[in-house]
C-alpha cells in the first residue's frame, strides 16, 4: 500500500534527521552513522526510488535546519541509490550495504572532491584523504543499518 | 476573510519562492563554475552583501560549526600537497560555495520551500514528506532522549563511545521500534484523514510580479556576466 | 448510520494463532447517538473503530466476514478514502495523527480534500476554532502542545468538515481533570450540534453522564449493551471499574530510616522555573503518589529523583550523598525509575533476557545480582507464560508488567513509577494495586508513583504530594480516615 511507503518513508526522513548530529568519536574522527544506516534501511525497504528521495529529502532538511552542508547531497543520494538498486538486483541485504559502501566511500567522495576542487580532478590523490572522513562514516552506519535490520528481523516486526 | 497558502506571503514583501529556488539555485552553480581568483574574491563581496542584507538574524550558528572544520581540513590537505596559494584559492572557493548555500537555504523557509516546489508539479509525496518529516524531527529527538534517559536509569551505559557501541542496541532497537509503530500509526492518520483523496481545491496562485521578472533577468545577466568576465581574463 | 451484522475480523498473519479480533459482532447506532465503548485492553475496540471508517479490512487487510454498512456504503466494497468523509475517526495517538505544521495546516489539510470551496475555508476554520475555544492556538505547532491542547486539536481538525459520525480512541486516557472537563464539554457540544458521537475508553469518569448508551466488549465480542447507569454493576462485575483493596495503614516492621531528601529542589528549561524550590524527604516503607495537571512538573521530578538531570539549586541527595554525582552502577541499585512507555526501554528479543538486562550488566561489574529475588519476581508479576516471547509483541499490561519487572530485579530500595496505569484496563490497575503494597511491605522500599488517577492513588498510598505549576502545594498523609468511610 502506497500509503504506508510514503509513512515510513517520511519516518526515515525525521530519523536521518533528528539523528545526524549524533557521532561516536573514533581516535581523532568522528562517525556520523545516522543517514548511511537509514539509506540501507530505505533501500532494503522500500526500494531504491524512496531511498533516493529520502536522502534528498534529508539533504534538505539538514541544509534548512543548519545540521548539514551541501556535501549532505552527494554524501547520501549516491549511496542510497546503489544500496536500493543493489538490493533491488539481489535481494540480499549485504549487497545493499557493499552498495551503500560503494556509492558512498567511493563515488560519493569523488563527487564531493568535484565540488570542493574541481580543478585538481586530474591529481587529486591528497584529497582523496578527505575520502577517510566519508568511509568512517559510512562504515559505521552500514554496520548499524545491518545490525537494525538483523533484530527488526528477529523481533518480529518485520520480513525481508 | 480571504482564504490564502500558508504562510501568506505578502505580495510585495518577499520575492516569490519559485524566484528565489532559480536565484538560489543559480547562484551555486556560479559559485561552482567560478575558477580564477579575481572573480572569487568579486563574488565573495557580493555574497557578503547578500548575507548582510537578506540573512540578518537568520543564519544558524550551528550551520558554522560544520563548515569551519571542512574548510580547515581542506586547507590543510592541499597546502601540504599544493602548496600555499592553490591552499588559499580552494578554500576560498569552499567558503564561497557555504556561504552561497547558506544564503540560499536560510532565508527559505520549508514552507515557500513547499509552495515553489508545489507550483514546479514536483510529486505531492515528496513535499508532504519534506513537510511532515520536519514536524516529526523534533518528535523522534525527544523519543531518543526518553530511551537514553530510561536506559541509564535502569543501569545501561549508552553515552556514545567507542567502547560502548555493543550496547548502542539500548538505543537503537527502542528507537526503531517506536518508528515503526509511529510510521504505522502515521499512515493510519493519513488514511483516516483523507490522504488517498486528491487535493480539490488548489491552493491560490501568486502571479509573477514585475518585481520577480526583474530579479530573474538580474540573476541570469550577472551569470552570464560573471562567466563571460572569467573566461575572458587571463 | 451504522448497521453491524455477524461481523468478524482476523488481523493478517493471526490465521490459528489469535483468536478473531473482531467476532460476530451485531450492533446498530442511530443517527444523533453518544456511544461509549468500554472493554479490557485487547478486546477489540481500536479495531472496531477501525472498522467504521474502513482501516479494516482495506488498510490492515485480513479476513472479513459478515455485513457492515456505514452511511448505507458497504465497508467491505468502500475504501477508506471514501467512508472517512462520512466518518471522523481520530486515532488514540495525536502525534500521529496531527501530522502538519501548525493547528490552521491542520485543518486546511482536510479542509483541502473535501468538497468545500476554497473561498470558505478561512470562515471554516475561524468557526470551528472558536467551538472548540482553542483559537489562540491556530498558529501553534502540534508538538508543542500539551496532551489536552493536541486532542482539541485533533478533533477539531476531524470536525471542521462536518462529518455525520466521530469516533475517538481513547481521548480521555493521558489527561488530567481539567482538560478532561474541557474535552468532555467539547463532545457535549458536538453531540447536541446532532453528530454521532462514539468513544472507545478505559476510564469511568463524568463524560458518561453525557452518553446515550454504552457497550461493553470482551474478546471481539459485544457482551452488554445498555444505558449508562446500567453499565456501572457488569463493568464491575467484569473488574473493568477496578475493586481497589481497602487502603492500609503504613506498618513498619523495619528501621525507619530516610532515603531521599530534597532541599529546595529548582529545575529550569528555557529560563522558566519547571519545579520551584520543592523540598520532602522520604522514608523507607512509605508510599508516595505526586499528582498535579499536566506540565506541572511531575515527570521532571521523577528525572531528579532517578539522578537523570541535575537541580539548578539546592539539592537532592540519597543518604546524604548527591544522587546525580553518583556513578550510575550504584545508583541503580539504590534507586529503581521506570519510565511511562514501556517501549522506551525493550531492547532484547525475549522477556526472560529484558528482566536479566540490567543485573547481568550489574554482575559484570562485580557486583552480584540477587537470583531468588529475581525468580520470585517472575511468578510475582505473572511474566512465566511470557518468558520466551518477544516484549514488543505482549498486550499494553503486560509490557507494563515487564518493564517494572525488570526496574525491580536491580533490588532497588527506592521504585519510582511514572504514570503506571494511563491506558491500562481495570484488571491491571488493580493487580498493580495489590501488588505494590505487598513488595514495599515485604521489601520495606519506598514506593513514589506518579499518577492522574486518584482512585488507584488512594488504594495505593499513604502520603500524597500534589504539584502546580513547579510548586509543591500539598503534602499529607492519606491515611483512610472515618469521614472517606
Ligand atoms: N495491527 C495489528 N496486527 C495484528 N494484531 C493486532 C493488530 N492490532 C491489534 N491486534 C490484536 O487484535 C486484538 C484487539 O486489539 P485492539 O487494539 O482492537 O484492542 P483494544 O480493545 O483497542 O485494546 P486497548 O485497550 O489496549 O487499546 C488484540 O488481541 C491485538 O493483539
Ligand atoms: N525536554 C523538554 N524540553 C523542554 N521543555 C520540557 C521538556 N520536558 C518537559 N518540558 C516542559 O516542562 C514542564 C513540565 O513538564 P513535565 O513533563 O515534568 O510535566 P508533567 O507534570 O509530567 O506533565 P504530564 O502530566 O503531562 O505528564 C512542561 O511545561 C513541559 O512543557
Ligand atoms: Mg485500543
Ligand atoms: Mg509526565
Amino acid at each position: 500500500m502506497q500509503t504506508r511507503q510514503i509513512a515510513r518513508a517520511v519516518i526515515f526522513v525525521a530519523l536521518a534527521v533528528a539523528l545526524s548530529p549524533i557521532f561516536i568519536p573514533v581516535g581523532i574522527a568522528k562517525c556520523f552513522p545516522a543517514q548511511h544506516m537509514i539509506n540501507v534501511m530505505s533501500a532494503v525497504m522500500l526500494g531504491p526510488g524512496y531511498a533516493v528521495t529520502v536522502a534528498a529529502v534529508a539533504a534538505v532538511i539538514r541544509n534548512l535546519l543548519g545540521l548539514g552542508t551541501l556535501l549532505a547531497f552527494p554524501g547520501g543520494m549516491i549511496g542510497a541509490l546503489l544500496a536500493g538498486l543493489a538490493y533491488k538486483a539481489t535481494k540480499n541485504m549485504y549487497a545493499a550495504a557493499a552498495g551503500e559502501l560503494v556509492g558512498t566511500g567511493v563515488l560519493g567522495a569523488l563527487v564531493s572532491v568535484w565540488i570542493v576542487a574541481p580543478v585538481f580532478m586530474g591529481k587529486t590523490i591528497p584529497l582523496v584523504t578527505l575520502m577517510t572522513a566519508f568511509s568512517i562514516s559510512t562504515l559505521g552506519g552500514t554496520v548499524l543499518g545491518l545490525a537494525a535490520l538483523h533484530l527488526l528481523r528477529k523481533g518480529g516486526l518485520w520480513q525481508p | 476573510m480571504e482564504w490564502e497558502p500558508v504562510p501568506a506571503p505578502r505580495p510585495g514583501a518577499r520575492l516569490d519562492p519559485r524566484v528565489r529556488l532559480f536565484l538560489g539555485v543559480l547562484i551555486i552553480t556560479a559559485v561552482m563554475l567560478t575558477r580564477t581568483r579575481p572573480a572569487l574574491i568579486g563574488e565573495s563581496l557580493l555574497l557578503a552583501l547578500g548575507l548582510m542584507a537578506f540573512g540578518r538574524g537568520k543564519i544558524r550558528r550551528s550551520s558554522l560549526h560544520l563548515i569551519w572544520p571542512t574548510v580547515g581540513t581542506v586547507f590543510v590537505i592541499s597546502l601540504l600537497a599544493f602548496g600555499l596559494e592553490i591552499a588559499a584559492d580552494l578554500s576560498h572557493r569552499l567558503v564561497n560555495l557555504f556561504a552561497a548555500s547558506v544564503l540560499f537555504f536560510q532565508t527559505l523557509t520549508p514552507e515557500e520551500l513547499a509552495v515553489a516546489l508545489r507550483s514546479m508539479k514536483v510529486p505531492y509525496p515528496v513535499i508532504f514528506m519534506l513537510l511532515t518529516a520536519l514536524r516529526y524531527v523534533p518528535l523522534l529527538g525527544r523519543t531518543l532522549r526518553n530511551i537514553y534517559d530510561a536506559q541509564t536509569a535502569r543501569g545501561i551505559d549508552v553515552r556514545l563511545r567507542l567502547t560502548n557501541v555493543p550496547r548502542l542496541t539500548a538505543l537503537l532497537m527502542p528507537l526503531l521500534v517506536q518508528a515503526f509503530m509511529l510510521a504505522e500509526n502515521l499512515a493510519m492518520a493519513m488514511e483516516s484523514r483523507g490522504f488517498s483523496r486528491p487535493a480539490q481545491s488548489e491552493p491560490q496562485r501568486h502571479p509573477f510580479t514585475l518585481r520577480d521578472l526583474v530579479w530573474v533577468v538580474l540573476g541570469i545577466l550577472a551569470f552570464a556576466g560573471l562567466l563571460f568576465w572569467e573566461r575572458r581574463g587571463p | 448510520m451504522i448497521h453491524l451484522k455477524n461481523a468478524a475480523y482476523r488481523y493478517p498473519g493471526r490465521h490459528g494463532i489469535a483468536p478473531w479480533a473482531l467476532d460476530r459482532i451485531d450492533l446498530d447506532v442511530r443517527q444523533g447517538e453518544y456511544v461509549v465503548i468500554f472493554g479490557p485492553n485487547g478486546s477489540g475496540k481500536s479495531t472496531l473503530i477501525s472498522l467504521f471508517n474502513g482501516l479494516v479490512p482495506h488498510f490492515f487487510g485480513g479476513d472479513f466476514s459478515g455485513d457492515a454498512l456505514v452511511c448505507n456504503r458497504l465497508v467491505s466494497e468502500t475504501p477508506p478514502a471514501v467512508l472517512s468523509r462520512q466518518v471522523a475517526v481520530v486515532l488514540q495517538n495525536t502525534d500521529a495523527y496531527l501530522f502538519c505544521g501548525t493547528v490552521e495546516a491542520e485543518l486546511l489539510f482536510g479542509l483541502e480534500r473535501s468538497p468545500i470551496p476554497a473561498p470558505q475555508f478561512g470562515r471554516t476554520i475561524q468557526e470551528t476554532l472558536s467551538f472548540f475555544g482553542i483559537e489562540h492556538l491556530r498558529y501553534r505547532a502540534p508538538h508543542d502542545l500539551s496532551g489536552g491542547e493536541k486532542h482539541l486539536a485533533a478533533i477539531a481538525s476531524a470536525l471542521c468538515l462536518k462529518p455525520p459520525i466521530v469516533a475517538l480512541d481513547e481521548p480521555f486516557a493521558h489527561l488530567d481533570a481539567p482538560n478532561r472537563g474541557r474535552l468532555r464539554q467539547a463532545l457535549a457540544a458536538v453531540h447536541r450540534s446532532g453528530t454521532t458521537v462514539i468513544v472507545a475508553e478505559h476510564l469511568v469518569d463524568d463524560f458518561l453522564l453525557d452518553a446515550d448508551r454504552c457497550l461493553v466488549m470482551e474478546s471481539g465480542r459485544v457482551t452488554f449493551d445498555g444505558t449508562p447507569k446500567a453499565v456501572l454493576r457488569p463493568l464491575k462485575e467484569t473488574g473493568l471499574v477496578p475493586r481497589y483493596p481497602q487502603p492500609t495503614e503504613d506498618t513498619f516492621p523495619f528501621a525507619r530510616e530516610s532515603l531521599l531528601e530534597l532541599s529546595n529542589v529548582t529545575f529550569r528549561r528555557d529560563g522558566r522555573p519547571v519545579l520551584d524550590k520543592v523540598s520532602f524527604t522520604l522514608k523507607a516503607g512509605e508510599r508516595v503518589a505526586v499528582t498535579g495537571p499536566n506540565g506541572s512538573g511531575k515527570t521532571t521530578l521523577v528525572k531528579i529523583l532517578g539522578g537523570l538531570l541535575k537541580p539548578h539549586h539546592g539539592s537532592a541527595l540519597w543518604c546524604g550523598e548527591d544522587i546525580h554525582g553518583m556513578p550510575p552502577a550504584k545508583r541503580v541499585r539504590h534507586i529503581g525509575v521506570s519510565f511511562q512507555n514501556p517501549n522506551d526501554q525493550f531492547f532484547k528479543v525475549r522477556v526472560e533476557d529484558e528482566v536479566w538486562a540490567g543485573p547481568k550488566l550489574l554482575e559484570k561489574k562485580g557486583i552480584a545480582a540477587d537470583r531468588d529475588w529475581i525468580e520470585h519476581l517472575f511468578d510475582l508479576f505473572g511474566l512465566r507464560p511470557l518468558a520466551k516471547q518477544s516484549p514488543y509483541r505482549l498486550s499494553e499490561g503486560e509490557k507494563k508488567r515487564v518493564a517494572v519487572a525488570s526496574v525491580l530485579a536491580m533490588n532497588p530500595q527506592v521504585l519510582v513509577l511514572d504514570e503506571p496505569t494511563a491506558g491500562q484496563d481495570g484488571r491491571f490497575r488493580r493487580e498493580l494495586a495489590e501488588l505494590l503494597p505487598r513488595i514495599v511491605r515485604s521489601r520495606g522500599i519506598a514506593l513514589v508513583v506518579v499518577t492522574h488517577d486518584t482512585d488507584f492513588a488512594r488504594a495505593v498510598c499513604s502520603r500524597r504530594l500534589v504539584l502546580d505549576q513547579g510548586r509543591l502545594v500539598e503534602d499529607r498523609s492519606m491515611v483512610p480516615t472515618a469521614e472517606d468511610a
